[in-house]
């Protein structure tokens, strides 16, 4: 390079290297944009993935403690049409104490959900944000003769959970609703009340 | 360069003419690949963007350029957006969170 300043050949080198260089730095100033939106793509479907997968169980969970509900309800029917025939009672006796407990575990699963959302900051990144969301609205009665009752549904506590999860501006959000399908008293049913969708979160900027 | 001369300012001018032809040749190729790649992203991102709105109930009609660029459609199981951005099309699916197998 000193050369070709001391003599005429090889003079376009200095000016051909600096247009190399500025090329170079626009390429990387460039590509290092890029790379930034695709980093917030990228951090959008993680968030969303997260929100997604827990609102998928907590439906999940919540349709099948509706389920068992049923049953308990059935299980209830039949025991109390049962003191006509004495012999069938222990039998819907038991089965109604299997449910009741299997039930149980399902609500003491549903409380640990909402605390293992907030201890691992969603799905275990320490920098996103999570936003607590109720465990449940469910109570039960104490138990009467026939043995334990189905759970209700506190009248002042909206059936809905709202998941929130943000990280520098991006937000993934759900929600796990009840249909509002009309249920008959006993029946056993096999359709989902509970049902999970996308919901608003935005409240960053947004992507050029 | 490989040229024979007969005097320094031949070699000069053969060296700057292979030069600059060869640098200009690298500029416009590197802007090309460059405007591309640039446009390719922006419109991914932009479909990415507004299906992702209309998925979560937040979208709004787009305004200036992404209104000519992406176009956002209903499918049964979520939303597609199509991004055209001069030659680049790019297409964005994202589904409901009722249709995602989790």
């Amino acid at each position: 390079m000193v050369s070709s300043l001391r003599c005429s050949r090889g003079v376009f080198q200095i000016p051909a290297a600096l247009a190399l260089f500025i090329l170079a730095i626009s390429w990387i100033g460039a590509w290092s944009v890029l790379h930034q939106w695709r980093g917030r793509v990228a951090l959008q479907l993680r968030l969303d993935e997260c929100v997604g997968k827990t609102a998928r169980l907590i439906e999940r969970d919540r349709n099948r403690l509706e389920r068992s509900n049923h049953v308990i309800q059935a299980l209830r029917a039949s025991i109390l049409a049962a003191t006509v025939q004495p012999e069938l009672r222990p039998p819907l006796v038991a089965a109604l104490r299997v449910e009741f407990l299997g039930q149980e575990l399902l609500r003491k699963k549903l409380l640990a959900q909402a605390v293992q959302w907030l201890v691992q900051r969603g799905c275990g990144s320490r920098a996103d944000i999570p936003l607590p969301f109720a465990a449940s609205g469910w109570f039960r009665l104490p138990d009467d003769w026939i043995g334990p009752r189905p759970l209700q549904w506190d009248p002042g506590i909206k059936r809905e959970v709202r998941l929130v999860l943000s990280r520098n501006g991006r937000v993934a959000a759900a929600r796990v609703y009840d249909r509002g399908l009309k249920r008959e008293s006993n029946a056993i049913t096999t359709e989902n009340t509970w049902q999970s969708e996308w919901v608003s979160g935005h409240f960053g900027p947004s992507l050029p | 360069m490989g040229l024979r001369s007969g005097n320094d300012s031949g070699q000069v001018l053969a060296e700057f003419g292979i030069g600059a032809t060869l640098v200009t040749l690298a500029i416009i190729g590197g802007a090309w690949i460059f405007r591309t790649q640039w446009e390719r992203n922006q419109c991914a991102i932009w479909s990415f963007e507004s299906a992702h709105l209309r998925l979560t109930g937040n979208w709004k009609p787009p305004t200036g350029l992404k209104q000519k660029t992406v176009q956002v459609l209903e499918t049964p199981e979520g939303v597609q957006a199509v991004g055209r951005c001069g030659p680049v099309v790019e297409t964005v699916g994202l589904k409901k969170l009722a249709h995602i197998p989790w």
